[in-house]
């Protein structure tokens, strides 16, 4: 379909739907019942089946003419997780009742799948889940989860076979965060504030209606939303000197009394790390929707971790005595979060959690050695044995 | 439409590339390599394979001048084979740098194997000519030139305190071609000296800087292109030898600290094909990505052969396995058409990032 075809086709929606005079929810109803949601993703499902970079033609002839969006980074765990996994493994009636609300933002997305006990090694989650007639009651805790206060529903991860090997006992669900079960604490972390939370799970009833997959397909159904995950933080589609590299090269701009050579030079290395980084993340939009991430792309997040934290710390000795200074300790729980919001100390500090969440970059380069290179296994003293009997 | 064509497009890049893959693998496969003394041969034949066998003479010049009408992206797809063999080749300097500069100020050919007559390390928009004309005739001398072959010598100079191209025989009086100890012995230098050597200015002026500039930027973006596919030679050579060689009763590629740091090259190789690819295939922004990629390409290719030739252990500090040549051929193409930081610096200006002071 040309740009031309999908130009036409969102004028034929703002023509039915002008957004002057049509409320915010019913217009983005409208524009998911076109396939104008996503046309990345399948005719029915609120797209077109096209490659997701076409998207850029539809937001730039709907936000021309004022059309709402959906406020995409209030749902990010939803739209960059949830959704293709819901389209992935979920069942057409799971699908006809998650994905439109989840797109339009009615219902927001978290995800409940590390633990204490379960963070690089996720397979290892002890969160249960047993079957009481046709619902699952979940007990454990989880932790690292975003925007738990504000979700309508999350992706879970729990063990529903304790006696099978460790990848085999997991099965994926959704779970209502309004279970009475469900205790959702805030978790202050290094920047001051509480991006994050840890959910406290207690007989919540999970309906058999709401597992995604099989029973023991969990592991197999996670991985996948994690490697959506990987693309979606390490991810692009934006202009030149968007992100990171923008507040910075800004920094740079706005400061020629600061300005020294070797700072320069280490500038210009990550500006050209940081354009590369974005050309790449074009390739993978230019991808056709069939293909699916896989470890490959795992190196846009581990660039992208690597890129960001040295752009910040050059951003705090570029700043000199200014560099010193903090915006605000104060605990708080933001609604969304920008990686490049608030000051530079802060922007150092939230970087370092970008080569830690949604996998490690030690994890994600074992990844790359063994499923892009080949490079044999770790040795892994808890496989081939049942998970309740192995050394935890 | 845009899809289909970049796809005709994909199809035809690795048609190509499996040709010259294919035909480097017959002509200079890399045992031949290591034979120093059959070099020059070496180059000739490769080049003879290339030009006839494949048809890839005059591939940049346009079609109304004799040549191919070829993309900077097809002579990118050559020259990341010719890095990935190692393989000695004028394909960089003749066929994507001094070739298409003559047909760009009107040269009517033939195009041959001529050679921009600067020293290799010279960078793209750094170029100050020292030789000067004076009544039709130049002395001086060059040094470190790539590509001097039997083809015409291409030189920049200034003729009245303008910059121009002037074009002379390899073969006139008065011109003296000393070949150089190169370090790199798959990519000949020769000091080359002029002596009262009649010239014949081809361009001046404006014509003559756009020609000379856009010349060595187009073999600054094949050259990144060569510097990929040496890179991918060493990653791929160092991934076979850890997943045979064992020692403690263990592959050397089940350590984590080697599987991390060929996962690390892994991502830095794909990065760096990445920034290659993008500026062969750019209409509009080739000055900010030819040196985005000349940056990041040169100092990948060095990692990449330094990283092999500390895995490949002592087997990499030997003569015979040609792992040296490529680290040979990566530490000279770090300098070459300009350095890393020259370009850094010369992207510096394009994007307004100004340096200190």
């Amino acid at each position: 379909m040309s740009a031309a075809d999908l130009e036409h086709l969102a004028a034929r929606l703002l023509a039915a739907h002008p957004p002057a005079s049509t409320d915010r929810l019913d217009f983005l109803r409208a524009q998911y019942d076109a396939g104008l949601a996503w046309v990345g993703k399948p005719v029915g499902r609120g797209g077109l089946g096209l490659t997701v970079s076409d998207q850029v033609v539809v937001d730039a002839a709907l936000r021309a003419a004022g059309a709402p969006d959906n406020d995409p980074a209030a749902n990010s765990i939803g739209l960059g997780m949830a959704a293709p996994t819901l389209l992935r493994y979920g069942t057409p009636d799971q699908v006809d009742r998650f994905l439109p609300p989840l797109w339009t933002g009615e219902e927001i997305w978290c995800q409940l799948f590390s633990e204490p006990g379960a963070g690089s090694d996720l397979a290892n989650v002890s969160t249960s889940a047993t079957l009481d007639g046709d619902t699952w009651v979940v007990n454990g805790q989880k932790v690292w989860t975003s925007g738990a206060q504000n979700a309508r529903f999350a992706i879970l991860v729990a063990r529903t076979d304790p006696s099978a090997f460790k990848h085999a006992g997991l099965t994926y669900f959704v779970c209502p965060m309004d279970d009475p079960g469900v205790d959702v604490r805030p978790l202050r972390q290094i920047t001051g504030e509480a991006e994050f939370n840890e959910v406290f799970l207690t007989d919540v009833r999970i309906p058999d209606s709401l597992r995604i997959g099989a029973v023991g397909q969990g592991w197999e159904v996670a991985t996948a939303t994690l490697n959506n995950e990987r693309v979606a933080i390490g991810g692009g589609g934006a202009p030149r000197e968007s992100g990171m590299i923008g507040v910075v090269a800004q920094a740079w701009r706005s400061h020629p009394e600061r300005r020294r050579p070797v700072l320069h030079d280490r500038l210009m290395r990550l500006w050209i790390d940081a354009e590369v980084a974005r050309l790449a993340a074009e390739r993978v939009r230019r991808r056709p929707a069939h293909v699916t991430p896989g470890p490959g792309d795992s190196a846009a997040k581990v660039t992208f971790a690597r890129i960001a934290q040295q752009l910040t710390a050059l951003e705090v000795e570029l700043l000199g005595d200014d560099g010193m200074r903090y915006d605000d300790w104060t605990m708080r729980r933001p609604e969304r979060v920008s990686f490049t919001g608030r000051g530079p100390g802060y922007r150092y500090l939230r970087a370092k959690g970008n080569s830690i969440e949604g996998g490690t970059s030690e994890v994600l380069l074992n990844l790359i050695a063994e499923r892009v290179l080949g490079l044999p296994a770790e040795h892994r003293p808890d496989k081939g044995i049942p998970w309740n009997e192995s050394a935890r | 439409m845009e899809r289909e064509r970049t796809m005709t497009a994909t199809a035809e890049s690795t048609a190509l590339a499996e040709t010259v893959r294919r035909m480097l693998e017959r002509v200079a496969p890399a045992t031949s390599l290591v034979h120093e003394d059959g070099l020059d041969a070496l180059l000739r034949r490769v080049d003879a394979a290339l030009d006839d066998e494949i048809g890839l003479a005059g591939l940049l010049v346009p079609e109304s001048q004799g040549g191919l009408g070829g993309e900077l992206s097809d002579a990118a797809t050559v020259a990341t084979e010719l890095g990935r063999a190692c393989a000695p080749s004028r394909f960089v300097t003749a066929t994507v740098l001094a070739g298409p500069l003559l047909a760009d100020v009107g040269h009517a050919g033939p195009f041959g194997a001529a050679c921009l007559v600067v020293p290799w390390g010279t960078a793209p928009g750094e170029l100050l000519p020292r030789l000067v004309v004076v009544d039709g005739l130049v002395s001086g001398s060059v040094r470190s030139v790539a590509g001097v072959g039997d083809g015409p010598l291409v030189l920049p100079v200034t003729v009245d305190g303008e910059t121009a191209v002037a074009i002379v025989s390899a073969d006139a009086p008065g011109v003296g071609l000393a070949p150089v100890t190169s370090l790199d012995t798959t990519r000949p230098l020769t000091d080359v000296t002029l002596d009262g050597v009649a010239v014949q200015v081809l361009a001046t002026g404006r014509r003559a800087v756009d020609a000379l500039d856009a010349g060595l930027e187009r073999a600054a973006v094949a050259l990144a292109a060569e510097q990929v596919g040496l890179a991918s030679w060493c990653l791929s050579t160092t991934v076979d030898h850890v997943q045979q060689r064992r020692q403690f009763g263990r592959l050397l590629g089940s350590f984590q600290a080697l599987k991390h740091r060929l996962a690390t090259l892994w991502i830095e190789v794909d990065s760096a094909s990445v920034a290659a690819e993008a500026a062969a295939t750019t209409t509009s922004d080739r000055a900010v990505l030819a040196s985005a990629a000349q940056s990041m390409c040169s100092e990948v290719a060095l990692h990449a052969a330094e990283e092999c030739i500390q895995m490949l252990g002592g087997i990499g500090m030997t003569w015979e396995h040609p792992a040296h040549l490529y680290l040979k051929r990566a530490l000279v193409d770090l300098n070459a058409l300009g350095t890393p930081e020259q370009h850094r610096r010369r992207l510096a200006t394009l994007v307004d990032l100004p340096p200190a002071g």
